[in-house]
């Protein structure tokens, strides 16, 4: 599904790409729009901070806006982005390392359903509250296993099961061999496993 | 395959990216091993979890903050382009630009040119009525070396008088010329009187005799003073440090050296250099390629000192004998001369 969608995106992609290149900006504010909850989505998931992923993914943007000259078409824009991302996060990453490892999650923490003073409040239908608690702790501590994982791992995690490509995409992404990439996947899935285990008891 | 080498290519075997013989022999493990299967489960279940976290909601302004930013650079961009200016255009205002400026450095060069020659302490000093002698009238000049020596003592003997105060009252007069035709140098001897008769003292002035003084001035000492009272004559001042200091009313000694050397403008420099070292100066200054004439005030205390290091400037002869005893400046006359080695 997600794959086919993004195949539409692409052959969009084809005519904005070009446009921007030429300095349509109003061309490049439509990829933008349609790309930033993708980009996001997976600079939030690598750098696991709110604020400073909303702040990489529009340095991924404008870097791209800068570089669309040197975008050959060898490969997807969105994989061309998705490289610019990714490596932000990482310089991103290694800025706030200590930060980022003080901030990590902590198994021994129970959740709350409150984060920040901000309470989860369930709708008036659908699932039960005790359900949403459920759900918002597990994703909570599958977050929190992701951020826990070391920045290659997360990357090469994030970049399969969040953004789906395929095994030799996050290989020209990350610069890896394919055996690289499957095994780093293979560790990080693993690592995920067993945090969950930990912190759910049962997945 | 062992359970270690399934389990690893389990997460390969999810998203199918193993071979279709791995496949197989995984599959084939898998009907056996509960364990394995169990493990495969749970690795299903954990990529659900992280599909299941979804796309996150971006900030609501993150599009309109990076198309400000792309607009900010892109106006920072044209700006820049409209600073710096195309080549064609460029160009020709940076030749017109240039031009002016050289046309700017000339004119101010050439205005500020004489200036700068002035400056030059013995170019200054050479201007003097003595440079017009020197290479016209050079058998003068060997003729008046070569005088006897004696006229160098008369001064001491009739110091104070007429000398001292001399420096204090310039000649009024122009420049008349009564000729007091001494072999030398007739320019400077036209103004030697003029610049000589220094009858300030009242009494001392009374007993003033017109030949005589002009005599002993020209043997005995001042050449100098006469040089500056010149200047004065002249109104430069260009130089006045130098006047200034010279025109300090003192008696002093003469004596002639002959100084035969390669470079003349060398030696000058050597002269000069040497003047320095000695704690001595220059008082005038006849310079020509061919050779010339320089002056130089020294301690007498130094003079050895001087003569010595003159000695490796050039080939000296010694016209006059050293000045004896006695204390104050020495002016040194060097005849310079190139070209020919001295006959004795």
């Amino acid at each position: 599904m997600i794959r086919e969608k993004r195949g539409d995106i692409v052959d969009d992609d084809t005519c904005l790409v070009s446009a921007a290149r030429k300095g349509d900006q109003a061309a490049f504010e439509s990829m933008v729009e349609r790309h930033q909850a993708r980009m996001f989505t997976l600079v939030y998931r690598i750098l696991g901070d709110y604020d400073d992923a909303a702040e990489v993914t529009q340095d991924a943007f404008v870097a791209a806006w800068r570089a669309l000259g040197t975008f050959r078409g060898d490969s997807l824009f969105s994989t061309w982005l998705t490289r610019i991302a990714v490596n932000l996060s990482r310089n991103r990453l290694h800025q706030t390392r200590t930060r980022s490892s003080k901030e990590a999650f902590s198994m021994d923490e129970p959740f709350t359903g409150c984060e920040d003073n901000r309470c989860f409040e369930p709708p008036s239908h659908g699932p039960s509250v005790q359900e949403m608690l459920e759900k918002e702790e597990i994703r909570e501590r599958v977050r929190g296993c992701i951020n826990g994982l070391e920045p290659g791992f997360r990357e090469a995690l994030v970049l399969r099961d969040v953004q789906e490509y395929s095994y030799a995409e996050i290989g020209a992404i990350l610069g890896l061999g394919a055996g690289t990439v499957k095994s780093r996947i293979s560790r990080a899935r693993d690592g995920i496993r067993g945090c969950l285990k930990r912190a759910l008891g049962d997945i | 395959m062992d359970h270690a080498g399934i389990r690893e290519m389990l997460s390969a075997y999810l998203d199918g990216e193993v071979t279709p013989g791995e496949r197989s022999l995984i599959e084939e493990h898998l009907k056996t091993c509960p364990e394995c299967g169990n493990a495969l489960r749970e690795l299903r279940r954990t990529v659900e979890h992280i599909r299941e976290l979804g796309e996150e909601t971006p900030p609501p302004w993150l599009t309109r903050r990076v198309m400000a930013r792309i607009q900010e650079e892109a106006a920072r961009e044209k700006g820049l382009k409209r600073r710096f200016l195309p080549l064609r255009r460029r160009l020709p205002l940076q030749a017109a630009a240039l031009v002016f400026l050289s046309v700017t450095v000339y004119m101010v060069y050439r205005t500020v040119s004489p200036e700068m020659k002035i400056a030059v302490p013995p170019v200054a000093e050479m201007r003097d009525g003595a440079a017009r002698t020197m290479p016209s009238a050079p058998p003068p000049r060997e003729e008046e070396l070569s005088r006897p020596v004696p006229v160098a003592k008369v001064p001491e003997k009739q110091t104070g008088a007429p000398l001292s105060p001399k420096g204090r009252s310039p000649a009024p007069a122009p420049r008349p010329a009564p000729a007091a035709a001494l072999p030398e140098a007739p320019d400077r001897d036209e103004q030697t009187p003029r610049i000589a008769p220094p009858p300030s003292p009242a009494p001392i002035a009374g007993q003033e005799n017109a030949s005589p003084r002009v005599y002993r001035e020209r043997r005995g000492v001042d050449m100098s003073r006469e040089v500056e009272d010149h200047g004065k004559e002249e109104k430069d001042s260009s130089v006045p440090a130098m006047r200034t200091k010279a025109a300090a009313p003192a008696l002093r000694e003469e004596m002639r050296v002959l100084l035969v050397v390669d470079d003349a403008r060398g030696a000058y420099r050597e002269i000069g250099r040497i003047a320095g070292l000695c704690g001595g100066e220059a008082v005038r200054w006849e310079v020509g390629d061919r050779g010339g004439v320089a002056r130089v005030r020294v301690e007498r205390g130094r003079l050895g000192e001087f003569l010595a290091l003159l000695g490796e400037v050039g080939e000296t002869t010694k016209k006059t004998p050293l000045p004896s005893g006695g204390s104050g400046a020495v002016d040194v006359t060097i005849t310079v001369e190139t070209g020919r080695r001295t006959d004795g």
